[in-house]
């Protein structure tokens, strides 16, 4: 009996030992929900299956800005994780307080690594000349379309609005009203606007397609009450003047909308693409954001960055983590079951991509539009100043400003902003 | 004029011959117990064969919907001018267990000696419904869809089954049985096509021994995410030394009505001709058939069962599901009507039944507990 327990003992002992010293534990914490943590979980099994030294835990922390938050005050009482997946447009708010562990070191160690992403998601990593994160869900806007409601205005489903001008002509046979002064049963258009996470992201394109911009290529003024801008929004707003698009819905309620066959088409994340395909009652299509002065799009979504603090050999592993769950055949596998843009050149060029079209056409054209994709201007107080760009819009939706007394009283604010962050 | 034609002959000739982006050589990793053969043969591939992507999805799909691998992930190198094909295979678990209610407990393991065969073994024990536990004899067998994987198939099967409920009008009685099956097929595009020899003997039957020979057609599920599909099955059995013909057809639809809810359809139609032994007959009122009704219920010469189903699937943390991923476990409402032929048509016909069940997934199968109330309460079970 006496020798039973000591094998259990030892058993027990054992276990402790290999679960404590054997393994790296590395704390991962994400934004990653609804659809996708099913297809990150099965990454950091597959990769903790694969690297029996490493041990990854994938914690869910909330939306982008939550994860600022939450980082913030996890920082401050050293309860931080070894790995975070940050917004790419908040990597200077952790940057500036030296809270990112400085990837240069790696990065110079394997050039063939950096020639292989994509140079557009890279320079979103890169914060005065040096390596912050690996870029991981990149997003881009796409416009996305019901081709059964197409079919039923006859309108050839094969063929998305290419202008600004096609999508409001399209959107005025899209909408349907019960008699002529009804309030419509069915809206053709909703290029909602995102008031909270990633504020204001489904507008920028309006201005930069109309060759405007928010601010200035030092990022230190707010331009976005110059006539460019400005005309876009007065454009925007016309959309709901004319009654093609719902004055009175959130962005939520207008996904719902969308969902429910309510409203014909607009702008959504490709990062969204297999959630429409897996959950939609209809058939979907996905375009490129149709042109107007220029073809631009957005380039948004998250990277991968290591905390500073951790000690070397959890850095080695982060490290290691971050390469694997970003090469071709993971990036490919994110993309394929999220939509969310392949990081890697080899991944791009490779047989798996065509295949994956082969059986989702819907998720090519956002690969198409990566030459147009423009990363969104960054700031430490970039959600701030996300926030009062989001109410002028708004108060402009609701007549309580024109474009222009909304834009130049929204850039007065930010570029106070601005002064203030100068002056620190 | 001839020695330019005859020139131009030999150079297009030899263009053929020597093309380039060609397919030289295939590399297989991951296929731990599955054969490189098996692969290559459910790829389709032969040597040489131009580098064309639809040729290359089908193989890829050919191996995802063979059932043994989870994940396919394939490349092309350069070798010179021409290309070998790399395939990334991360294989399923072959070994699993099952619960019948008919054929008991056993378990299956689908890549027997990475053959792409499968075998099993069931001992048949217990009854859920009515709760009983006793020794009810064993099944075994060895089948393929794709032996080797080629497009032939091939079914053996030995069942030794004891105290099987045959429901009479009066009253029912217990018998036993042994049935040996051997048959092959081929596959052909989407469709399934095999032929079986069966010979069964029964201890409570008119006939002692009956020979048959059956036909089976039936289309092959594709492995998509699509919102809607179909299923469908046909079956014709002809009894050699005995005069009776069995057909049975069976159709399944699938529809995703919202994000993953999905209300399914079924028509199960039998017909019973001529003077079957009566364990030949084909019958309604079992686990797979008609629930809440008595076991073997119902033989007549025709009859049809409409099932409809609505299933709602949850994630673990009680959230409506938004990928089929997520799926933790599914509440279905099942409603069961049955016709069964007597020569009238009447209310008396008709056997309704009303279920529900739930599936959960979990990492050994799909568990799947049922109530049904038809003609009587009934608690249904099994593990697939």
């Amino acid at each position: 009996m006496i020798r039973v327990k000591k094998i259990l003992f030892l058993v027990l002992m054992l276990s402790i030992v290999t679960f404590a010293f054997a393994n790296v534990r590395l704390v991962f914490w994400h934004s990653m929900s609804d659809y996708q943590k099913p297809v990150l979980d099965k990454l950091v099994a597959d990769f903790n299956a694969s690297h029996p030294q490493i041990h990854v835990i994938a914690i869910y922390e909330g939306n982008y800005d939550q994860m600022v938050t939450k980082l913030k005050t996890a920082l401050l009482s050293n309860r931080a994780p070894d790995i975070a997946q940050i917004n790419i447009e908040h990597l200077r708010i952790f940057t500036a307080n030296d809270q990112l562990f400085n990837l240069s070191g790696y990065v110079s160690k394997e050039p063939e690594l950096r020639s292989d992403f994509v140079d557009s998601f890279w320079k979103t990593v890169v914060i005065n000349d040096e390596v912050y994160a690996l870029p991981f869900n990149i997003s881009c806007l796409m416009f996305y379309y019901n081709k059964d409601l197409f079919r039923r205005a006859g309108l050839d489903p094969n063929k998305p609005p290419r202008t600004w001008k096609e999508m409001e002509e399209m959107a005025k046979k899209l909408t349907i009203r019960n008699s002529p002064n009804a309030k419509p049963s069915q809206y053709g258009l909703f290029w909602g606007v995102y008031g909270q996470d990633t504020a204001f992201y489904q507008f920028e394109p309006l201005i930069w397609e109309n060759e405007g911009r928010v601010f200035n290529s030092s990022m230190t003024k707010c331009v976005v009450n110059q006539p460019p801008a400005v005309e876009a929004l007065k454009i925007w707003k016309r959309w709901f003047d004319m009654g093609i698009s719902p004055v009175n819905m959130t962005y939520q309620e207008g996904i719902q909308a969308f969902m429910m066959g309510k409203i014909a088409m607009g702008p959504m994340s490709s990062g969204g693409t297999r959630y429409g395909l897996d959950n939609l009652p209809w058939d979907l299509g996905v375009a490129m954001l149709p042109s107007h002065k220029a073809t631009v799009t957005t380039l948004g979504g998250g990277s991968i960055a290591i905390i500073n603090g951790t000690s070397k050999e959890k850095r080695d592993a982060a490290w290691e983590f971050m390469k694997w769950i970003t090469n071709t055949k993971n990036t490919l596998y994110w993309y394929e079951n999220t939509g969310y843009l392949p990081v890697r050149k080899s991944a791009l060029n490779s047989l798996q991509i065509r295949l994956i079209w082969k059986k989702f056409p819907q998720l090519e054209p956002a690969i198409k539009a990566i030459p147009y994709a423009r990363p969104r201007p960054v700031n430490v107080d970039i959600i701030q100043i996300r926030h009062i760009l989001y109410t002028a819009i708004e108060e402009v939706k609701h007549s309580v400003e024109t474009p222009q007394q909304a834009f130049d009283d929204a850039a007065k604010k930010v570029n106070e902003i601005l002064r203030r962050e100068k002056s620190k | 004029m001839r020695k330019t034609f005859l020139f131009l002959a030999i150079v297009m000739f030899s263009l053929s011959i020597f093309a380039q982006d060609r397919i030289v050589d295939v590399k297989v990793n991951g296929n731990l117990q599955t054969s490189e053969c098996v692969v290559l043969n459910l790829m389709n591939y032969k040597e040489n064969m131009k580098v064309d992507l639809n040729a290359i999805s089908k193989a890829q799909d050919a191996l995802l919907n063979s059932g043994l691998f989870s994940d396919v992930y394939m490349s092309l190198n350069a070798s010179g001018s021409n290309y070998i094909l790399v395939v990334d295979l991360k294989e399923k678990n072959h070994l699993f267990p099952k619960i019948d209610l008919e054929k008991g407990v056993g378990v299956e393991d689908d890549d027997l000696f990475g053959l792409a065969i499968g075998g099993y073994a069931n001992l048949r024990f217990f009854n859920l419904s009515p709760l009983e536990v006793f020794y009810g004899g064993y099944s075994m067998g060895l089948n393929s869809a794709h032996i080797l994987g080629t497009p032939f198939s091939f079914n053996l099967s030995f069942d030794n089954s004891k105290k099987l409920w045959w429901q009479r009008s009066s009253n029912g009685f217990y018998y036993n049985s042994t049935t040996f099956n051997v048959g092959g097929g081929y596959n052909v595009a989407n469709f399934s096509l095999m032929a079986n020899y069966i010979y069964e003997t029964s201890s409570s039957s008119n006939v002692s021994s009956v020979s048959a020979i059956s036909l089976n057609v039936k289309n092959l599920p594709q492995i998509q995410d699509v919102r809607t599909y179909w299923l469908w099955e046909a079956n014709i059995e002809h009894g050699l030394n005995a005069t009776y013909t069995n057909v049975s057809v069976d159709i399944e639809n699938y529809h995703r009505i919202v994000m993953q809810i999905y209300a399914q359809s079924r028509i199960y139609s039998v017909f019973n001709m001529g003077d079957a032994p009566f364990n030949r007959k084909l019958y309604f009122g079992q686990s797979n058939d008609l629930k809440g009704y008595d076991q073997r219920e119902f033989y007549a010469p025709f009859m049809a069962l409409l099932e409809m189903k609505l299933g709602v699937p949850f994630t673990l943390s009680f959230g409506l599901s938004k990928s089929f991923k997520v799926n933790f476990f599914t509440p279905e409402l099942i409603l069961q009507t049955a016709f069964i032929s007597d020569g009238n048509l009447s209310l008396e016909n008709f056997k309704p039944s009303i279920g529900f069940g739930i599936k959960f997934n979990t990492p050994f199968g799909v568990v799947e507990p049922e109530v049904f109330f038809g003609k009587e309460f009934g608690f249904y079970f099994g593990l697939k």
